[in-house]
């Protein structure tokens, strides 16, 4: 996507193919700035989310500047009403948040939608994989409110009394291209990984400052299973064959080790480890070589 | 002042009717039989006097009770500065001396005239080692002659400052007293002189005994003139002495439990404050000591190669390296310029909390100072506590310390505080971590801060022979600052023209326990007055060339165009300023201006220069050297850029970007052993990626051919991330290499 200004903006739906079965909907908002500084930000950091998820996403719908209303935002989630229920929904929100010590809400032209809302509105979906991202202020007043079997959620804030602007969605749009926030160096940026980079980001941004932080990332659920984006140099490819499938059947080897680590000794958990680890080398470089 | 004496204030408008004549007896007991004194106290417990019940429970150390009553006395009496005066006694008595110097000038305002408020200000100065402690007790003397509580204030201002003649004057008057606790008090510091003379045992200390055998305080006294001279096992010893005569001298216990911790005693000091804290609750120091000591007492001590580290469990990976190979070189350099290596263990402290560090060294928080050495024991603030770009260069700091240790081992501690702060300095300059070392210039000759040239000029600076009093009791703004640069230059100097020799024959003399003139005397053959005068030309050259006037009037014209973004102004006006004072780097430092506005006009090679100087000379901005560091990494210039790489993980060591970037560099250039200390404290920095982290750490363990340890990290690595490539290939290798190193065995 390129990268238009604020007052061009418009609603913008990325049709894009989806690279792998199970590739999430999303839906990103930038909502209301109310100072320049802030309202160039969210869209900035709405626009970077939405091209780091664009190679991993079935689609994209982008909603920024006048757009970035409450109804569009309804529309754009009745649009997946259709959607096969193993598809992901994963919709991030990216601006001010507040909370009257009753009701979530995020700041958009217009009506505020309400958590409650938000919730109303994911509730019909068939998707039974849903993760909603709020990286706003006060938003961890919303999680007990969005937080159901099948919806995860992730929060920029520990409850709705943390009311201060967030840096949260400058570090969560970071970490989707961020070769470092992939921790099982897999080439894929799931959830979870990007969570617990901006949970430390945020935290050291605070300290380098050496002020008092005014914002706790919080998640409910389970996040690990969102796939959001894809990084170059590593991943595994759907490579046919025997390889492949040893491969495969190697990581479900090391995984079933790992999960049983506290019942071996250290050193012949280690042992194994590296003999599943040494053939699994030999199976990438044969995979390299076709 | 000692607590036991605090009777001796006893206010005359409480000595009326029965109860005063109590007061009167019980005080009269003190002196003589302990018991009956308490006895006598518990029954004024119920006198129908607010004030003479305050008093009894203050005697018997109830705190609340007598902080109550007072309050009751006040209440019942506002007009009463006596008893304002009174109550901020038994504050200070408890170490609270801000809730004291508001009772005190409460009074004061009641009653200008009221000479024991005026002495409690002035006891609260004395405390806090404030010039003002002098000004005021010369109030008193001039109001009331006859208050020789003002001349013992004096007398110890006077041996504080090391002028044994002033004391023994001023002790004169309260020697004769009438009054047998001002003359207690006199026998004490008079003992206190003879101990700092090492003329003991003394024949004073027979005289108070023989007055009052449970006086404590004696030896109390004598233990505050050792701390202060940083002979602490001597303090120690004394204060031992102080509980054994009273066992009820809570601030004996509590200064005893401090010392302790400050020559490594953790055990023995927590013990002794815990049973001080538990008979007297009430003493601020304590408390606040004993609950930094549950933590600090639950971190792992890392001890090895001569040296004990104590750092917050949270840094120690991060910094614990780094801390070793300074110490080490330290000793090192310092063993070869002073022909002096301390006896092993050295102790080192780190605090991530500047009020924890000021806990550990005072008790107290608040204190100003960033680094203590006691003894073998150096005890310093962290780079969490105040970073690099607060001008905390806390690798130069611990450089410091470390010339401390040696200077006060050298001398059994008996080192004046002028010269060994002058050494510390000087070591900064010419041999820390952030030495002066600039291309053409001579090596270690700092650009000191313009205030000191202007102190110089206006003729601020001290005789060298009292410059210790620019340190313990500083009479104008930034005077300790001061003090410690023309030590530095003092040191300099002698360097200079007496060739190190002439230090390390200064600390010959010191450690024949002579004072800074005979120290000088005996070691360089000329008099203090003579060293001030040919100190004097010698800055009057190093300076010569320096217009500090002009200096500021360009840096602040530098920094308004850079706001406004004129690059040229802020370029022109930037090199004015370094044409005015070359070589500084300090809080107004113009390199980096200059080097921002000549980037911005395009010349990179003016910058790269000035950013070079800046570094050369010391200046450990974080963000200068890092553009500085990337741009000779731009042009090629990698052996010098991992110089710069180098001091910026050293100068911000919490950084795992840093580290993990110098890290990188030392393996590409071969320095794997340095790599390892950079991998392994990014490692404790707990990175996100804690796969990366370990395969860095097991790629440099590789270099270095330590296999096994080399295939734990990369295992640990693929534990997290099992596609990882590049670790994948590592293990390949690391597995080859230990397979064929076992086939060839």
């Amino acid at each position: 996507m390129s990268g238009p200004g604020v007052a061009a903006l418009a609603a913008c739906v990325l049709a894009l193919a989806p690279l792998v079965s199970a590739a999430p909907h999303m839906v990103i908002v930038a909502g209301l700035g109310g100072e320049p500084v802030y309202a160039s930000a969210f869209v900035e950091q709405a626009q970077a989310t939405a091209n780091a998820v664009e190679h991993v996403a079935a689609g994209v719908t982008l909603l920024v500047g006048e757009d970035a209303g409450r109804d569009r935002m309804r529309d754009a989630l009745a649009a997946y009403r259709e959607s096969p229920r193993e598809d992901p929904v994963v919709v991030v929100l990216i601006g001010h948040g507040s909370y009257d010590g009753e009701h979530y809400r995020f700041n958009v032209p217009g009506p505020d939608p309400t958590a409650d809302e938000l919730a109303d509105w994911l509730a019909p979906l068939p998707s039974e994989h849903q993760l909603v991202v709020l990286a706003t202020s006060a938003s961890g007043a919303a999680i007990d409110v969005l937080k159901d079997e099948g919806r995860a959620v992730i929060a920029a804030t520990k409850d709705g009394h943390e009311a201060n602007a967030v840096v949260f969605g400058r570090f969560w749009a970071a970490a989707l291209t961020e070769p470092r926030a992939d921790i099982d160096k897999d080439g894929r940026i799931d959830a979870d990984e990007a969570f617990r980079f901006v949970e430390q980001a945020v935290a050291r941004h605070y300290e380098d400052a050496q002020r008092i932080a005014t914002e706790h990332p919080r998640s409910e659920g389970d996040i690990v299973r969102f796939e959001l984006a894809a990084i170059a140099g590593e991943g595994l490819d759907a490579t046919p064959g025997s390889a492949a499938t040893r491969r495969d059947e190697l990581l479900t080897e090391i995984d079933a080790l790992r999960k049983a680590k506290g019942r071996h000794a250290e050193e012949e958990y280690f042992a194994t480890l590296q003999e599943l680890l040494l053939e699994l080398s030999a199976v990438e470089s044969e995979l390299d070589e076709r | 002042m000692p607590g036991r004496s605090r009777l001796a204030l006893l206010l005359a408008s409480l000595a009326t009717a029965a109860w005063g004549q109590s007061l009167e007896q019980c005080r009269a007991f003190e002196l003589t039989a302990g018991d009956d004194a308490l006895s006598c106290y518990r029954q004024l417990l119920v006198a129908g006097e607010s004030a003479v019940r305050a008093e009894a429970a203050w005697a018997l150390d109830d705190f609340p009770a007598a902080n109550a009553a007072f309050r009751a006395a006040v209440q019942a009496n506002p007009e009463r500065a006596d008893l304002r005066a009174r109550w901020g006694q038994l504050y200070l008595e408890a170490q609270s001396a801000a809730e004291a110097l508001n009772l005190f000038r409460e009074a004061l305002q009641l009653d200008p005239n009221d000479i024991d408020a005026k002495l409690g200000m002035a006891r609260v100065a004395l405390g806090g080692f404030d010039a003002k402690a002098e000004e005021l007790a010369n109030e008193v003397l001039a109001a009331a002659p006859g208050r020789h509580e003002a001349r013992l204030i004096l007398a110890r201002l006077a041996l504080e400052a090391d002028d044994p003649d002033r004391a023994q004057r001023e002790l004169e008057g309260p020697l004769a007293s009438a009054d047998p606790r001002i003359r207690l008090q006199a026998f004490a510091l008079r003992a206190a002189m003879d101990h700092l003379a090492d003329q003991v045992p003394s024949p004073w200390e027979d005289r108070a005994r023989a007055l009052h055998p449970g006086y404590g305080a004696l030896h109390e006294t004598i233990a505050h003139f050792y701390i202060i001279t940083r002979r602490y096992r001597e303090a120690i010893a004394q204060l031992e002495r102080a509980v054994e005569a009273d066992p009820r001298l809570w601030s004996a216990h509590a200064t005893l439990g401090m010392n302790l911790l400050r020559v490594n005693r953790f055990a023995d000091g927590y013990g002794v404050l815990a049973r001080a804290h538990d008979a007297f609750p009430y003493n601020r120091e304590v408390v606040n000591a004993l609950r930094l000591l549950d933590d600090v007492m639950a971190w792992p001590e890392n001890v090895g190669d001569g040296l004990i580290l104590r750092i917050d469990p949270a840094e120690s990976g991060a910094l614990a390296g780094y801390v070793r190979d300074l110490t080490a070189d330290a000793l090192d350099a310092f063993a070869e310029r002073y022909d002096y290596r301390p006896e092993p263990p050295v102790v080192v402290e780190l605090y991530r909390r500047h009020e924890d560090f000021a806990v550990r060294t005072s008790g107290l928080p608040g204190i100003g100072i960033l680094g203590a050495t006691f003894g073998h024991v150096v005890v310093m603030d962290g780079p969490s506590a105040r970073g690099i770009d607060e001008g905390f260069d806390w690798a130069s700091a611990l450089w410091h310390e470390i010339a401390h240790v040696v200077t006060l081992g050298a001398t059994d501690n008996r080192v004046a505080r002028w010269f060994s702060e002058g050494i510390s300095v000087l070591e900064e300059w010419q041999t820390g971590p952030s030495r002066f070392q600039v291309d053409g210039a001579p090596a270690g000759r700092h650009a000191v801060p313009p205030d000191v040239i202007d102190a110089f000029r206006d003729g601020m600076l001290l005789p060298v022979a009292g410059l210790d009093e620019g340190f313990i009791r500083p009479r104008y703004a930034g005077q300790v600052g001061v003090s410690y640069t023309q030590a530095g230059l003092v040191c300099e100097y002698v360097a200079e023209t007496h060739g190190l020799d002439g230090l390390v024959r200064l600390l010959a003399a010191f450690a024949d326990g002579r004072h800074t003139a005979s120290a000088i005397e005996t070691a360089l053959a000329v008099s203090p007055e003579a060293l001030d005068r040919a100190f004097t030309t010698y800055l009057e050259e190093r300076f010569a060339n320096i217009d500090t006037v002009a200096f500021r009037v360009a840096v602040a014209e530098a920094r308004d165009a850079v706001e406004s973004r004129d690059w040229q102004t802020a370029f022109d006006a930037a090199e004015r300023a370094v044409a005015s004072y070359r070589h500084y780097v300090g809080g107004l430092s113009p390199y980096t201006v200059l080097a921002e506005s000549a980037e911005r006009l395009g010349r990179r090679d003016r910058a790269v220069e000035a950013l070079t100087t800046y570094w050369q000379a010391g200046g450990r901005l974080t963000e200068p050297l890092t553009r500085l560091a990337e741009w000779r990494e731009a042009a090629g210039n990698l052996d010098e850029a991992l110089q710069v790489r180098r001091a910026l993980a050293l100068v911000a060591p919490l950084s795992g970007g840093h580290r993990v970037v110098l890290g990188d560099r030392l393996l590409a250039a071969g320095a794997a052993a340095e790599a390892r200390r950079e991998y392994v404290a990014y490692q404790a920095l707990e990175p996100h990626d804690r796969a990366d982290a370990h395969y860095r750490l097991a790629r440099a363990l590789f270099a270095l051919d330590e296999l096994e340890a080399a295939r734990r990290e990369v295992l640990l690595a693929l534990e997290i991330a099992p596609t990882y490539s590049d670790a994948l290939r590592l293990l390949t290798d690391v597995t080859r290499r230990s397979r064929a190193g076992s086939s060839e065995r």
